[in-house]
């Protein structure tokens, strides 16, 4: 278990590289921005670009060194002396305000709101993205990224992404995401007053007393009704648009079906297929019998 | 996983109880290898050699393990419970079943 939470932070952290260099799904070319610049201007921008390659930089070899190490004591020694991106936040946002350049402060931002995880310097980026970027053709990479951002300014963001991006494929995935963000929020909620309380401390001390209080004060109900409108809307609006692994109308029709069938208190949709040796069962044939489902893999 | 999931099967072996798998893995024959070396009695479906297979795929699947508990009659009631709470959640479902299963048997008719 251990080292599956590992490999998915590390999962994580690679997926925050190939986004930080730009690698994945851009949706539009933004490369237009690059010309006729006041000398000063440029030089932030340089800035900007240089702190974020060193900073990658650093982060590649550390991930190399990490996953080279032989024993645990190497590796929490790496971890602690890991580059963080949070010592470069304040240097980036001078910058931000020096560089009359949106695609060069856009990348600073993005920079902060996806690589800070903790306190006010991910809050402080996601609001100014909300009040200066949000028709940022750039845009379109960072929302996936958005998708566990815990403050509601990253909700604020994605709605107004929704309504006024000028970018077809970029309204659909921001709807998609405000709802996956919502229907997460949900089971947060639950989670943290049922099951996993003692996790509630934790999460206080992380994200901020007052954010996790004004979070445990909404209701599940109505965020699932509301993550549900966002799915629909994909469904009705955005189906062939492009989503991370599929398109989102096919995200979007099995967050619903989770969301109207696989919920507590939904009878069990049926399984019907080849066991291991290749004999075939239905989930229907152990009516009558308590059953526990595991979905598993020996990785 | 296995050693609890292995005490759990074999403690209700004579229960109306069932421990069913939906397995991810890439290659069968290495699977065929891990349930014989981990001693796992209990059966699986095989999901298409892939964490995006149709089962989990319709099941709206994204972490592994993945935990679903279903009472008698086919009714979600639990999910992602592990340990002690999995073991927790299995009694109480067997519990309710036993109690069903004796309807108005607790008052013996005729007398009073």
């Amino acid at each position: 278990m251990i080292r599956i939470t590992v490999l998915a932070f590390l999962g994580i952290a690679f997926l925050g590289i190939a986004f930080a260099s730009g690698s994945l799904w851009s949706l539009d070319n933004a490369k237009n921005s690059d010309k006729a610049e006041a000398p000063r201007a440029t030089s932030a921008r340089a800035r900007i670009t240089k702190l974020i390659r060193d900073h990658d930089t650093a982060h590649t070899e550390y991930l190399k060194k990490y996953r080279a190490a032989k024993d645990d004591e190497t590796r929490s020694e790496l971890l602690k002396n890991r580059p963080r991106a949070e010592g470069l936040a304040e240097e980036l946002f001078q910058l931000v305000k020096e560089v009359n350049d949106p695609a060069g402060a856009f990348d600073a931002l993005q920079f902060i709101a996806i690589k800070c995880r903790t306190g006010d310097s991910q809050k402080k980026a996601v609001e100014i993205l909300a009040r200066d970027h949000v028709k940022n053709p750039k845009v379109g990479d960072l929302i996936p990224t958005f998708a566990y951002i815990q403050n509601f300014t990253a909700d604020k963001f994605l709605e107004d992404v929704r309504e006024k991006h000028p970018n077809r494929d970029v309204r659909g995935n921001a709807c998609f995401y405000l709802g996956f963000r919502l229907k997460s929020r949900a089971a947060t909620i639950v989670r943290l007053t049922t099951e996993r309380k003692e996790q509630l401390e934790s999460w206080r001390q992380f994200y901020g007393e007052e954010y996790v209080d004004a979070m445990l004060d909404m209701k599940p109900d109505d965020l699932l009704e509301k993550a549900a409108a966002y799915f629909e809307e994909v469904t009705e609006k955005y189906a062939d648009v492009a989503g991370r692994r599929r398109p989102l109308g096919v995200s979007a029709a099995r967050q619903l079906f989770e969301m109207r069938h696989l919920t507590i208190g939904k009878v069990a949709p049926e399984i019907e297929g080849e066991d291991i040796d290749g004999k075939r069962f239905k989930l229907s044939e152990y009516r009558g019998q308590v059953v526990v489902l595991d979905f598993w893999g020996h990785w | 996983m296995y050693p609890h999931e292995r005490s759990l099967v074999k403690r209700l072996e004579k229960k109306p109880f069932a421990l069913l798998g939906i397995n991810s893995d890439r290659d069968r024959e290495k699977l065929k290898e891990t349930i014989k070396k981990e001693k796992i009695t209990w059966r699986s479906w095989w999901n298409g050699g892939s964490t995006s297979g149709p089962i989990s795929s319709a099941w709206n699947v994204t972490a592994w393990p993945t935990i679903y508990v279903l009472d008698h009659k086919g009714v979600i009631r639990f999910k992602n419970v592990r340990g002690e709470e999995m073991d927790k959640a299995v009694d109480q479902l067997l519990a309710e079943l036993e109690v069903e299963k004796k309807p108005a048997k607790k008052e013996p008719a005729g007398k009073k």
